[in-house]
């Protein structure tokens, strides 16, 4: 996993190569050929931009399962204590009736 | 109890927490895409970037969705909570056994009317002995009940404590920080590419038709992507302030003895989830994508 610092440095760097290409897109005087060329020389930058943001909040996704694991065994345990509780309230209506 | 149950229900609407604070980043990505899109020339090229943006689109979001996870935790935790705190339980446990007395005297009441012996048999012990056994009885489970929720908010309070102290150190962390960065900088970004595609200082193609609401879409798309920050600091805020509630549920189980003294607490966990859920409107309501 890389670390924050080199995310931050590398959607730097694509925004700044993106600036580039956008500078040269936009240039008078060029053919049809080269502006499609530079299109497609962004929308390459701009593919990188999406890759490297969609493994960010995969990593950030996978932070915070890890986190909440042992919090779900938790509440798991909870509803096993609830059931046996519940069992213990039926007993005593079993109870009640068998008097009865 | 009332508290409990309130705090319970609203559990659905806390779930989208960090996961709309995400999903408002990739709407807010995906329209700002649309105006790089928008000034590329080939048309092949154009519908390809706008079906990439779609498909980044929900890629982001289900990413989002995946952030919520331990919200919806949480939630669980606090719905087997509030089942466990539930009342009903030793409530009615005592109930039927004080009926159960009441169907004792009026047996008595039956035996002494049929007159058929000379002793008269005392009314009121089988109310009595009903209201003893059902107290006792509702004492018992209320007994394990509180032994069960005070032993789980203990254990619940650190794990609690962990979930929102990670989610806060997330949401904190640089990498966070650098996509709020980077969506501030390339809508700007974006916005200036689709103007130049219609016309600048160095081109001498025309100005674009409706400027002016060109514009004022990029002044509210702005807006939007400012806030982030803002939306940042309040779900931490309110996280920490979610964590300390339950602290203070916890601390109180271990001073008090009884489940059904805990209401103010309860109260109080219920106005910070509450504070959350005032958060996502805030984020939701000005979706357009």
């Amino acid at each position: 996993m890389k670390s924050d610092t080199d995310y931050k440095q590398e959607l730097k760097e694509i925004r700044e190569a993106l600036e580039v290409a956008e500078g040269l897109r936009f240039k008078k005087g060029l053919s049809e050929t080269d502006k499609v060329d530079l299109e497609k020389a962004s929308i390459a930058l701009r593919k990188k931009e999406r890759a490297l943001v969609e493994k960010i909040g995969s990593e950030v996704a996978a932070q915070i399962k890890a986190s909440s694991e042992n919090l779900q065994e938790l509440a798991k345990k909870v509803r096993a204590r609830t059931t046996k509780l519940s069992k213990t309230a039926k007993w005593a209506e079993t109870l009640r009736k068998f008097i009865c | 109890m009332k508290a409990v149950e309130s705090f319970t229900a609203s559990s659905d609407s806390l779930s989208r927490f960090p996961g709309g604070f995400f999903e408002e980043m990739a709407r807010l990505r995906a329209a700002r895409g649309l105006y790089f899109s928008a000034s590329l020339s080939d048309a092949t090229l154009r519908v390809g970037e706008i079906n990439a943006i779609y498909a980044g689109l929900v890629k982001d979001v289900q990413l989002a969705n995946k952030a919520n996870l331990s919200w919806e935790i949480l939630g669980k935790y606090r719905s087997a909570l509030k089942v466990l705190a539930g009342a009903a339980r030793w409530q009615d446990a005592g109930r039927e056994f004080r009926s159960l007395g009441r169907s004792v005297d009026s047996l008595v009441k039956r035996f002494n009317s049929l007159e058929i012996a000379n002793a008269i048999l005392p009314m009121g012990i089988g109310k009595a002995a009903g209201r003893l056994v059902g107290y006792s009885s509702e004492l018992l489970i209320k007994r394990a009940q509180t032994r069960a929720i005070k032993n789980f908010v203990k254990e619940g309070d650190t794990l609690v404590s962990a979930v929102v102290a990670s989610l806060v150190d997330i949401l904190k962390s640089p990498a966070v920080t650098a996509l709020i960065e980077n969506e501030k900088r390339a809508l700007e970004q974006n916005y200036i590419s689709y103007l130049k595609s219609f016309g600048s200082a160095d081109s001498n193609l025309p100005k674009s038709p409706s400027a002016y609401n060109d514009d004022k879409d990029y002044l509210a798309l702005k807006e939007r992507v400012e806030k982030l920050t803002y939306l940042r600091g309040g779900i931490i805020s309110a996280a920490n302030r979610l964590a300390k509630a339950h602290k203070k549920i916890a601390e109180e189980f271990t001073k008090r003895k009884k489940v059904d003294e805990l209401y103010q607490e309860l109260q109080d966990f219920e106005k910070e989830v509450k504070a959350l859920q005032s958060g996502i409107t805030t984020i939701t309501k000005d979706w357009p994508y």
